[in-house]
């Protein structure tokens, strides 16, 4: 495995909640805090690493009502109707998706609110401001997993 | 309720945890709460199961894999049975139940090239009650921002 890996995989789980974590994880793959971060550092710049950050459970957040909604926006559209929904803070997920024979949505936004009202509100609002009139709201009705990819 | 602090802190933890050498007390300067209450708050709601993971977020492709979204029509009395054996797959990371008529929506990642998660699909399609079952790959990608404000 590449040192690069090996930090990824360090990262994809939980870091140590202490004051220095990365000296921690470091030390565990024989490293020095130093090349830990630098290499942080440079996966971070190369748009890898996204960011580091705490992922909380929506639901136990007080975000009860969560509904993916997939719309039917003509391909011209596609670009601006995206960037209006991405602009939503409601809106936490937005992408163009290829479309398939018998379905022609191609733009899913997921939604989340503290209740259904919110969602069709938002819901009501992107209608509103794209003037796309076709969607399926796609309530999610049982979770059976949730989990953070493990990729080494 | 959480606190006014607890909040400033949650909400500041879920956007960006700075990678430096003492990231807690970086996030809690920009803050005005010290490296030991940020410490304290993360601790706290990690336990009682609000927080999920603190971590590294990845851009999957950056990494190799590739991924999509797959929507599938299954019967429904063999619904939650299909979802538990699709959801074996450690490359499965979200699967749920939805409303309408494809009821099983789940995401599909593999180290490799989109062949790879072609063939894990057509695995998937051969389970008994799948009725159809569809890929819908990014063409483009918008937004990606979980930030729930507490």
């Amino acid at each position: 495995m590449t040192r690069k890996q090996a930090i990824v995989r360090a990262l994809q789980g939980d870091i140590p909640l202490e004051p220095a974590p990365f000296k921690k994880l470091a030390a565990g793959l024989g490293l020095t805090e130093e090349k830990f971060l630098g290499t942080l550092g440079e996966l971070k710049s190369r748009g890898v690493l996204r960011c580091l950050r705490a992922i909380v459970r929506h639901k136990r957040a007080g975000y009860s009502a969560n509904a993916m909604v997939a719309w039917k926006v003509p391909g011209n559209r596609a670009s601006s109707f995206g960037k209006a929904a991405a602009a939503l803070p409601a809106i936490s997920h937005c992408y163009e998706r290829l479309t398939r024979p018998g379905w022609p949505y191609n733009l899913y936004t997921m939604v989340h609110g503290r209740s259904r009202a919110d969602i069709s509100k938002v819901v009501a609002g992107l209608v509103e401001k794209t003037g796309v009139k076709e969607y399926l709201v796609l309530e999610s009705l049982r979770e059976f997993k949730k989990t953070s990819m493990v990729y080494f | 309720m959480a606190t006014r602090v607890e909040k400033k802190v949650l909400d500041a933890a879920q956007a960006d945890i700075p990678a430096v050498s003492r990231p807690f007390a970086a996030l809690g300067a920009g803050l005005g709460v010290s490296e030991a209450e940020v410490l304290k708050v993360l601790k706290a709601y990690k336990k009682k199961g609000v927080i999920r993971r603190i971590g590294g977020s990845f851009e999957t492709r950056k990494l190799g894999f590739s991924s999509t979204l797959a929507g599938a029509r299954v019967a429904p009395a063999r619904l939650a049975a299909v979802a538990e054996e699709i959801s074996k797959f450690p490359g499965v990371t979200h699967c749920y139940e939805r409303a309408g008529e494809m009821n099983l929506w789940f995401t599909v990642g593999v180290r490799g090239s989109m062949a790879g998660v072609d063939r894990k699909l057509a695995s998937f399609r051969k389970l008994p009650g799948v009725e159809k079952c569809f890929s819908f790959p990014v063409k483009k990608m918008f937004k990606i921002k979980t930030l729930f404000p507490v």
